[in-house]
């Protein structure tokens, strides 16, 4: 298995700075070819004069053709980690990866709570579902948690933000905290309507996801062994179905991972949050698109490489899987 | 010697074993969730249909949806040069009468909170009776109306046909034609093809899928509206903007385009399983080419895997429509369309002055998403008994 891990990995590890090219020039392409000269909207007027233009291209970096353009700003990342000037926020001039790694924070700190409790919540809730196969628990505990994952996100936000200013609120007024209407920064109970309303619909498909590989491995030869060998339920489920079921969801896990930078358009925009999802909705909007490339940059980049690690990871973690079925 | 007709079949022919779809349908269809599910998407998906008829000038009994029903009359200031609707009006009154009362609390607790009746004249009741707008439930409007008077009922029945057009389409041509076919070719062929369609099918898949989805919708709007006027123009069809043909179709695109990459992947997989079988073999050694491998061959070998792929997608993309409306990118207003609904009957105070409007909306999406979700489940349980 070492003998064939290291050529794959080094594979897998080439390809990343090819598609993250590939990525990059996709978005260059939809963002710039986009109606609307960036020069235009920079200086926020359709007739402006050419010297003025003239100085807005030389300022942002906007002279000559798309491919000189594409290059130079390939070359700014590669070089210097530039993402280039945002169009908007100009007096002064903000670079993207400031504007973003203010927001990127607000986002990370909503999403590291909502990964927590997705895995916390959801893992234990499979393993359940699993092993009452057969009886009531496992269909309805599955179908409950069905109701939040089919509820599409902006009925659930607004209704899970009246509920929680008019119903839930007093409640957790009583308990001592003060559930503001809207995000409030610096005031950690403003965290509880979207960490509410981004973990209940995900915890659903985490508990389906661990059930059916709990089940996939329950009814195998070696839990039968395990079995007659005499250990207790206990330590058969954890010690043998988890350990085995919980290879695929690293996957799941991995991705996650890519998702605590990536922030939530709809509830961030729905309450507020000034997060970098809210954000990118809002750059997209005032055609900011130094802003999305940036972003979609980095995300890609990230999901690129972490799939690719995960991949190569695999083998390490399952001997059992030979690289060739993997990637024909 | 022997005779060319004495070389007669010693044996019967084996009677015809049943296609694998066939039974698989069948198998399906033994499950009451799943019968109980297609019936739902027939009767919602048919009821979206229905209100097509409209459009090829077929009186349904429906209301129109997009006709306000305000009158002048009702006006009470002038907002931007044109009479506030009653509506607004209301609605207005409500926020600034909550705030006023979350801002004073003391006043509250001694005279009790404002309400419009306090605060209003007598004679405004005079306007608000007879008005349209923000009706509760009743025989006129089984469902109630909207601020601008509009029945919320055959709303949500145009609603209906907006998710049925953009669902079905979108999938059709982004899983189907898109996805299925790239998937099939990409998985049989293997190689150079293979390598091509996965990449490309990798970079689209590594870019945040809302996002992208957001960026193409907004990078087109505003060319899609004048090529839109230019078709009309050189077609003659002058209903196409007026029955929103166009945001259907900027949806449909960005959708397929989007979508087309997850189900292409998920189709590979299933046909490299397929790919080493006997029966492709043989059909290879006889000569069959490559379209007829993919299509007599390959597809019905995974054809209920494109069911599972086929509804999930259906359900998906029905909730990306909403997501991009409601944020505003989407279907634009005169069309009716659940993101619509949701963002009219969404705001605070109106989901607790009214409702009712958020009832339609919310109900419908919730049993048409289960549907999708717990149907797509039993025919995944039925193909892959093992997840049970």
């Amino acid at each position: 298995m070492g003998s064939g891990a290291v050529p794959l990995l080094i594979r897998r590890l080439l390809l990343v700075p090819l598609l993250v090219f590939a990525v990059m020039g996709l978005t260059y392409a939809l963002t710039h070819a986009a109606p609307g000269d960036p020069v235009k909207i920079i200086a926020g007027a359709r007739d402006i004069e050419p010297e003025r233009a003239q100085q807005i291209r030389e300022e942002f970096g906007l002279e000559g053709s798309y491919v000189e353009r594409f290059a130079r700003y390939v070359w700014g990342v590669v070089s210097r980690g530039d993402l280039g000037p945002s169009y908007y926020y100009r007096s002064p001039v903000r670079s993207v990866q400031e504007l973003l790694s203010q927001r990127i924070w607000v986002s990370a700190q909503i999403n590291l709570i909502v990964m927590t409790l997705v895995f916390g919540l959801g893992i234990p809730m499979g393993v359940y579902a699993a092993v009452n196969r057969g009886k009531w628990k496992d269909p309805t505990l599955i179908a409950f948690l069905k109701i939040f994952d089919s509820i599409p996100s902006p009925i659930f936000v607004v209704l899970m933000a009246a509920l929680m200013v008019n119903g839930l609120a007093p409640m957790f007024n009583f308990l001592g905290f003060n559930v503001p209407n809207v995000w409030t920064p610096g005031d950690p109970a403003s965290f509880i309507i979207p960490v509410v309303a981004l973990t209940l619909p995900s915890i659903g498909g985490t508990a389906r996801f661990v059930r059916v590989s709990c089940l996939t491995t329950i009814d195998d030869d070696y839990v039968r062994t395990a079995r007659a060998k005499g250990l207790t339920e206990r330590r058969i489920l954890y010690g043998h179905v988890l350990r085995n079921a919980m290879l695929p969801l690293s996957t799941v896990f991995g991705l996650s991972i890519v998702g605590i930078i990536g922030g939530s358009i709809i509830i961030e925009t729905a309450y507020g949050v000034p997060g970098v999802g809210a954000f990118m909705f809002q750059s997209i909007t005032q055609r900011d698109f130094n802003v999305i490339l940036g972003f979609t940059l980095l995300t890609a980049t990230l999901f690129i490489v972490v799939n690719a690690l995960i991949d190569v990871l695999y083998i390490f973690i399952d001997p059992r899987i030979r690289f060739t079925a993997r990637f024909q | 010697m022997t005779t060319r007709a004495e070389i007669q079949p010693q044996w019967a022919m084996p009677e015809r074993s049943e296609a694998p779809w066939l039974r698989a349908l069948r198998a399906i269809l033994k499950k009451r969730v799943a019968v109980v599910c297609i019936a739902v998407i027939v009767v919602l998906y048919g009821a979206g249909a229905f209100t097509m008829l409209d459009a090829f000038g077929i009186d349904i009994g429906l209301q129109d949806p997009t006709q306000s029903n305000l009158s002048q009359r009702r006006s009470i200031r002038e907002v931007d040069g044109a009479p506030e609707t009653l509506g607004a009006f209301t609605q207005r009154l409500d926020v600034e009468l909550s705030t006023l009362n979350e801002l004073n609390p003391e006043v509250v607790d001694e005279y009790g909170p404002l309400t419009a009746d306090t605060v209003l004249p007598a004679r405004t009741e005079l306007v608000l009776s007879g008005d349209e707008t923000l009706q509760g439930p009743s025989s006129d409007h089984w469902l109630g109306t909207d601020r601008n008077g509009r029945d919320i009922f055959s709303r949500a029945m145009f609603s209906l046909r907006t998710t049925l057009i953009i669902s079905v389409i979108s999938v059709v041509f982004g899983n189907l034609f898109l996805g299925l076919g790239l998937g099939l070719l990409a998985g049989y062929r293997g190689g150079l093809i293979d390598q091509i369609i996965m990449r490309i099918g990798d970079v689209m898949l590594a870019m945040p899928g809302l996002l992208f989805l957001i960026v193409i919708v907004a990078v087109f709007r505003d060319q899609w509206e004048d090529w839109f006027r230019a078709i009309e123009d050189a077609t003659g069809m002058h209903w196409l903007i007026e029955q929103g043909v166009d945001d259907y179709v900027l949806i449909v695109f960005a959708l397929s385009l989007v979508g087309w990459a997850g189900s292409a992947r998920f189709y590979r997989a299933q046909v490299l399983a397929l790919r080493e079988s006997d029966y492709i073999l043989a059909a290879e050694t006889i000569g069959a080419r490559t379209p007829r491998v993919l299509i007599r061959h390959l597809f019905p070998g995974i054809l209920p895997w494109f069911i599972v792929g086929f509804s999930a997608s259906l359900g998906e993309v029905a909730g990306s429509e909403v997501v991009l409306t409601w944020l505003g990118i989407g279907i634009t207003p005169p069309t009716p369309s659940f993101g619509i609904l949701v963002e009219n009957a969404g705001g605070r105070t109106s989901l607790l002055a009214y409702p009712w409007m958020m009832l339609v909306p919310f109900t419908s999406l919730l049993i048409l998403m289960l549907a999708f979700n717990l149907l797509g489940d039993a025919i995944n349980d039925v193909l892959n008994p093992r997840g049970r």
